[in-house]
């Protein structure tokens, strides 16, 4: 099953079982540690960017002097309508509002247009008075009422609540009855506080942005899809020079494991000259120790990567919740892109195994053109 | 006597278990990469499609950022405080010119596009 020169290195390996031990699980660690963190923001990029896909192309909105300020709903989405590659313009009523534990994204949900999918998760939509929240709204508790301030402070009955999968997007969410909604941020009716613009095609979205905003008797900021995207990705970048300050231990570490593993290899001279005189090959001493270093070396990385994957991807990775949301739930597991991924594992195992690896080379190469006498009395001298 | 471990058989059992301790820790992977939770991911963004909201709940402070992409600085809490606000990185580089993004910037001479 094994060839000889795999099992003679593997009973190398056993000459010093601790010591062997011991670098495998400091390789696996360091692996895992560095995997982790170069994963995590990979894994928020992917799931940001999957869902985003799901949101609308263009969120128009007016303002004049003193801010943003509510637009006219029958009058704004004829003149978005008129405008040439708008596909649909659907009003919404939303805003933050104070909830018991913080801010909540109030939204203010109508029948018509909600597909039947989503329906049948429902018990029904809020009637005035009601609520349905997400699952981070108030959590662990199974509330019957819900206390919201806007401009007004009013309680809800909580009828149902939005399902737990989705609560990457659900967590914050109050849905309520569209006069609920405006009553709670002062929205006068027939008003919304901005439009959702969807268009035909992804690259029409900074096309049209001049259009629409001509077409507008007001003045409007738009906020297309794209630039959503780049704000979200501009984010996770400087979380991403955090996590590269904190992948510098990591690496010194590894300076230092590679350090022990040449000396220690460079120590082992007289062994090496002591097959080379039985008659072993250069080559066969090369792959020799190539063997001994992959029997440590693979498995660790593996093991490593694979504890990397279950930390972030993981399902019920609540480490997540508490480190980084300050969720009080556990959150849905993050959607893997296999690219995105693959490219963080092949720099963790390149950055991590290459050079463990390469320092086990260094004996070989030099014992490839040493003398075989002075390679085993070189170890004297040691 | 204590046991040696200079011994072949061994190695051949040692190979073998560290084979299969990797192929174990590469099934896990492969689960969870082919496990791609599609059924929540569908659903979420049925949800996402029907409310049309926009910055999701994953982003740190999720609390303030949704929807940031559409929100305004600091006039939002001037005009009305129920409205989303704008994070700290918008409002430092924040004009009201430049926050009329695509409609007309009388101050450079621009004029109005004509059809």
């Amino acid at each position: 099953m094994f060839s000889t020169l795999q099992i003679w290195a593997f009973r190398d390996l056993l000459r010093r079982p601790y010591e062997s031990l011991l670098l495998g699980i400091t390789l696996t660690l360091t692996i895992a540690i560095v995997g982790t963190l170069l994963l995590f923001p990979r894994a928020v990029q992917d799931t940001l960017n999957t869902l985003l896909k799901a949101s609308p192309s263009i969120v128009l909105r007016r303002f004049d002097a003193a801010g943003f300020c509510p637009l006219p709903v029958p009058a704004s989405v004829r003149v978005a309508q008129t405008v040439v590659g708008v596909v649909s313009v659907r009003p919404r009523i939303w805003g933050l509002v104070n909830g018991p534990d913080g801010l909540l994204t109030m939204v203010g949900v109508q029948k018509e247009g909600m597909p039947e999918g989503l329906a049948s998760q429902l018990t029904r939509l809020p009637e005035r008075g009601e609520v349905i929240i997400g699952f981070g709204v108030v959590a662990g508790q199974s509330a019957g009422t819900l206390q919201l301030e806007g401009v007004i402070r009013q309680n809800y009955q909580v009828i149902d609540r939005l399902p737990e999968k989705t609560s990457l997007f659900t967590h914050d969410l109050v849905l309520m009855n569209p006069e609920d909604a405006r009553q709670l941020i002062s929205l006068p009716k027939g008003y919304a506080s901005d439009l959702a613009i969807d268009v035909f095609h992804e690259g029409e979205q900074d096309a049209i942005l001049s259009d629409l905003a001509a077409a507008f008797s007001w003045p409007v900021r738009c906020v297309t899809r794209r630039q959503s995207q780049g704000i979200s990705a501009s984010r996770l970048n400087r979380a991403r020079t955090l996590v590269a300050i904190t992948v510098i231990p990591a690496v010194l570490a590894l300076c230092l494991l590679v350090a022990v593993n040449t000396r220690k290899s460079m120590g082992r001279q007289s062994d090496l000259g002591i097959m080379k005189a039985t008659g072993w090959t250069t080559g066969d001493i090369i792959r020799f120790q190539m063997y001994r270093e992959l029997f440590v070396c693979l498995p660790s990385a593996v093991v490593g990567i694979c504890l990397s994957f279950v930390l972030v991807y993981g399902p019920g990775a609540s480490w997540v919740a508490d480190f980084f949301f300050g969720w009080k739930t556990i959150p849905p597991s993050f959607y893997l892109e296999t690219t995105g991924a693959a490219t963080v594992v092949l720099e963790v195992a390149a950055l991590m195994l290459v050079p463990v690896i390469a320092s086990a080379f260094l004996p070989a190469l030099k014992g490839a053109t040493s003398d075989v006498h002075d390679m085993i009395k070189g170890a004297g001298r040691r | 006597m204590k046991p040696s471990y200079d011994r072949l058989d061994k190695s051949g059992q040692g190979i073998l278990v560290i084979a299969l301790v990797s192929f174990i820790a590469l099934a896990v992977i492969a689960i969870l990469s082919v496990q791609t939770h599609r059924d929540s991911q569908q659903t979420t963004q049925l949800w996402i499609n029907y409310l049309a909201l926009q910055t999701p709940a994953i982003v740190p402070s999720g609390h303030v950022l949704r929807n940031s992409g559409y929100a305004g600085p600091a006039i939002d809490r001037r005009h009305s405080p129920h409205l989303p606000v704008m994070s700290l990185m918008q409002l430092a580089d924040f004009s009201l010119e430049n926050e009329m993004a695509g409609s007309l910037k009388p101050a450079r001479g621009e004029m109005p596009l004509k059809d």
